[in-house]
């Protein structure tokens, strides 16, 4: 992570709905042009976390600063720099897209007007077709040219891609990924899409119970996880010094997924026969699914 | 400027609404032209029109209301602005603007032309003020709705809260309230009532501000953003206004700058007096004060239907109405002045009309007369001892001529039943007329300290007090100013002269006694007889209602040698019963007792008869 000021800063933030704990002391941090992903299944506390980042809802205890400013006292001074997607789409039904595009312009000092208009022609959605007609696809299209309409320096996506077919999450995410060559804004998606943000994060973070319980480089993280099979029982992995979780009988063996890899404590086993690289989506079942009954 | 913004935007969501005002502006027109009284148009024109502009102003207010944040709250859809640089004041200035310019813009668009093609009697129909309140209420509406709409949709236990702070403060506003409307003091509570309300109208249209800024996209946490910023500052409000009418009505005898009306009980022991005190508005302070220690107990209003003594001095009695109207049943309340800790005590017992009522000696018994009935209560039992019909007079007076009969002496003024002096013995129930003189009889009957003797005006004779039959006629020809009857049956008359008014002296007989000239005033009255047949009397000015002492002058007259004793300028006495006891019957002032007065500058004082020296009350 960069040592300049993240764009995102979250410290011990905590927040509860009555006595349910949403999110619990939460440490985070974005730097300045990474994309981050939040990863967690329902209920992890990925919504409530967003609206707190976007200073829509105040957590109970610790600070979370935008561009180094309190979020919660500054949100609308910081939201001139933050474009949104929200997970539920949120725009007034009734009004045209054309007015929403008018309509933003007159609130954002460095609104571009072209772009919106660019987008919402290539996403190939009818100008003066209300928001409330719209599909679902075409309302987070609409969504996605607003918030970046607004020249952001960051962009926070909650669950963007939720309720869309292949063809609408991959538009959007293109769409994203081509903002992020020409701008270099920082991202914050909270999302269950692993497949589409393996490819663009560089940083991502899991929320299991309303806890961050893994918060790394995706580089890293893909390094260190490897779903292994060895002819050796279970307890053999442990002589070997590997951390591992949704351990389980394979022939006579074991399989397992570990998550401290690395060459030369596999060497301590000797009965190795695969060693198998994991994608995001394997190694956030691993963690935010099977962990709770796995070892360490 | 986002505030601009939002507004435009809300009311162009709205246009459909403003299309449907301009149809609904149609049907007045279309309502005259259909209908029978075409004569009668521009009548048809402004009732329809205004009603439906009233109508669609107060339903557009009420949905507006409780869905301009409302339904995007309930439905989620609020974080679209907080995702925006748009602060929570803007947002609700845009939303609630562009709601005012909705509900006013669709009376406006639905009346003006009713307005202008009825030009003629418009204003008559909706006269200028009754709009401009009506407007006023609708925005109330608007904001309410929002408050109402705010807590509803949260759906959560809070709503039980607020149900009961709405229910406490709504209690604590009509407890203060209340003591002033009860002393008629109009003026001061609706000053009160009108400050409450502008200070509501505030704290509901900017509590939403902190409401958005506090509980922004969560309903539940709108809802206790909105309650901290509602409830708190409403407390603050209706207790501040509670504190200031509990300061309005708790004046106490330092306070009074003028006393128009002044009274004391038979034994002179206390002093009953009605003014004015500053700060206070129309509110009439009205204290019953012993004059011996100070000490004073306050009447809820003034005794506006006389006032009541037991001739022991320990209990006194008064009417005034059983609610905040000045319409309601008058209730008759009773203090009794001996306890110190005690307070006025509502008897339950009510009647309509102006009634007139006496203590029996003890205290124990009251006698009402109304138009219709005679009816005596046991007010240590709290029962009807009788109850029998009388015939109306113009004035009555009554008293209890022993602990089991009450004498009434009827006065038809100006007609021809003359007087009338009935008993009602409570052994059996019986009405009895005792006597009567069919003679024109004057209002202002005085009685000697028996009731054995009447003294009636115009012209001036003296009556048994049981038989009415004339006991003496004076013929007095002067003009006479004043006229009293003392406790023994003589009696003293005022008469005028250019300067120097006259006090002259009769015997129960009738037989003039000594004359005593009054030097430097015109007119004076009888303020108190005192032991040993001396008399205090109090100098007046015709058609001037004075409610200080200043130009007041104070007579203590020794009657036996027809001199003055002392002389004390700048001091008002109270005349007579000044509220209108309708005990004729005349009282000595105990020896050593001072009489309760008022000073140039309007303030209570004691004045020492023997000595005419003056001092502050409560000293």
């Amino acid at each position: 992570m960069s040592d300049a000021r993240p764009d995102i800063e979250l410290s011990h933030v905590g927040i509860r709905y009555g006595r349910r704990v949403a999110v619990d002391d939460i440490n985070l941090r974005v730097a300045r042009g990474s994309v981050y992903a939040l990863l967690g299944r329902n209920g992890a506390g990925k919504s409530s976390l967003v609206r707190a980042l976007l200073g829509q809802l105040q957590p109970q205890h610790g600070s979370i600063a935008l561009f180094g400013e309190d979020v919660w006292r500054r949100r609308a001074q910081l939201m001139e720099r933050v474009g949104v997607v929200a997970e539920e789409t949120d725009a007034p039904p009734e009004m045209r897209v054309r007015d929403l595009g008018r309509f933003c312009a007159k609130l954002y000092a460095r609104w571009d007007a072209a772009a919106y208009d660019a987008r919402i022609a290539r996403f190939e959605i009818e100008p003066l077709a209300r928001y409330g007609e719209l599909s679902k696809g075409q309302r987070k299209q609409v969504s996605l040219a607003l918030a970046l309409a607004s020249s952001p320096q960051l962009l926070v996506l909650d669950d963007p891609t939720l309720g869309l077919d292949v063809v609408a999450r991959k538009a959007l995410f293109d769409e994203v990924i081509v903002d992020l060559a020409d701008r270099g804004i920082t991202v914050f998606i909270a999302t269950h899409d692993l497949a589409a943000t393996e490819s663009i994060a560089d940083r991502v973070g899991i929320l299991r119970g309303g806890r961050l319980v893994l918060d790394e480089e995706v580089e890293t993280l893909k390094a260190r996880f490897r779903r292994i099979r060895v002819a050796d029982p279970p307890a053999a992995l442990a002589h070997a010094n590997l951390r591992t979780t949704a351990v389980r009988q394979w022939g006579g063996g074991t399989e397992a997924v570990v998550s401290n890899y690395d060459d030369l404590a596999l060497a301590k086993l000797g009965n190795v026969a695969e060693a198998a690289a994991m994608s995001l989506e394997d190694i956030f079942i691993a963690v935010a699914g099977e962990a709770e009954g796995g070892q360490s | 400027m986002t505030a601009v913004v939002i507004a435009a935007r809300e009311l162009r969501a709205r246009t459909r609404f403003f299309l449907l005002c301009s149809a609904f502006a149609v049907l007045p027109f279309l309502a005259a032209l259909l209908s029978a009284a075409r004569g009668d148009a521009s009548t048809v024109i402004a009732m329809i029109g205004g009603s439906l502009a009233l109508v669609m102003a107060f339903g557009s207010a009420v949905t507006l209301g409780a869905n301009a944040v409302g339904h995007e709250l309930g439905e989620r859809r609020l974080s679209f602005y907080f995702a925006r640089p748009i602060s929570p004041a803007a947002l609700w200035a845009g939303k609630a603007c562009a709601s005012a310019a909705v509900f006013l813009g669709a009376f406006a668009i639905i009346a003006v032309p009713a307005m202008l093609g009825a030009w003629d009697v418009w204003f008559n129909v909706w006269p200028v003020p009754f709009l401009v309140k009506a407007c006023a209420i609708v925005i109330v509406t608007f904001l309410l709705a929002h408050a109402l709409g705010t807590m509803i949709r949260s759906r959560s236990a809070l709503i039980a809260l607020d149900f009961l702070l709405a229910v406490v403060v709504l209690g604590i506003g009509a407890a203060a309230l209340y003591p002033l409307l009860v002393a008629h003091a109009v003026q001061d509570a609706g000053a009160i009532a009108v400050a409450c309300a502008i200070g509501i109208i505030v704290i509901l249209a900017v509590a939403p501000v902190w409401q958005l800024a506090n509980g922004r996209t969560d309903a539940r946490r709108n809802h206790v953003a909105f309650a901290r910023a509602f409830w708190p500052p409403l407390f603050v409000l209706v207790l501040a206004a509670a504190a200031y009418a509990w300061w309005i009505v708790s004046a106490s005898p330092l306070d009074f700058t003028r006393v128009a009306l002044l009274d004391m009980s038979p034994t002179g022991e206390w002093m009953l007096a009605t003014g004015v005190a500053p700060g206070r508005g129309d509110y009439q302070p009205t204290l019953i004060a012993n004059v011996r220690d100070g000490r004073f107990r306050r009447l809820a209003a003034p005794p506006y239907y006389g006032i009541a003594y037991a001739r022991d001095g320990q209990t006194m009695a008064w009417m005034q109405p059983s609610g905040p109207s000045f319409d309601a049943p008058r209730e008759l309340f009773v203090l009794h002045l001996a306890d110190r800790r005690a307070r006025p005590l509502a008897t339950g017992i009510r009647v309509d009309g102006v009634p007139h009522f006496t203590l029996s000696d003890d205290g124990t018994r009251v006698a009402i007369a109304d138009a219709r009935t005679l009816a005596v209560h046991d007010l240590a039992a709290a029962r009807l001892v009788a109850s029998v019909p009388v015939s109306t007079f113009t004035t009555t007076s009554l008293f209890f001529a022993t602990p089991d009969v009450v004498r009434l002496v009827g006065v038809d003024v100006g007609g021809t039943a003359g007087l009338r002096v009935s008993e009602l013995d409570l052994r059996t129930r019986e009405l009895r007329t005792t006597g009567e003189l069919h003679a024109p009889v004057a209002p202002g009957i005085r009685a000697s300290s028996d009731g054995s003797r009447l003294l009636v005006n115009t012209p001036l004779r003296v009556l048994d007090g049981r038989t009415a039959a004339v006991v003496a006629d004076p013929r007095i020809t002067a003009a006479q100013y004043s006229r009293a009857m003392l406790a023994d049956g003589s009696f003293v008359v005022v008469t005028g002269a250019a300067k120097n008014a006259r006090l002259s002296t009769f015997d129960a007989n009738g037989a003039p006694g000594v004359e005593v000239v009054l030097p430097g005033v015109v007119r004076a009255g009888v303020s108190a007889e005192l032991p040993a047949h001396r008399l205090v009397l109090t100098s007046y000015t015709p058609g001037q209602f004075a409610a200080t002492g200043k130009g007041t002058r104070v007579f203590v007259v020794d009657l036996q040698r027809g001199v003055i004793e002392h002389v004390i300028d700048g001091v008002r006495c109270p005349i007579g019963s000044e509220w209108n006891g309708a005990d004729p019957r005349a009282r000595i002032v105990p020896a050593g007792m001072p009489l309760p007065a008022v000073d140039e500058a309007g303030k209570l004082i004691l004045v020492d008869p023997a000595t005419g020296a003056r001092r502050a009350f409560p000293s």
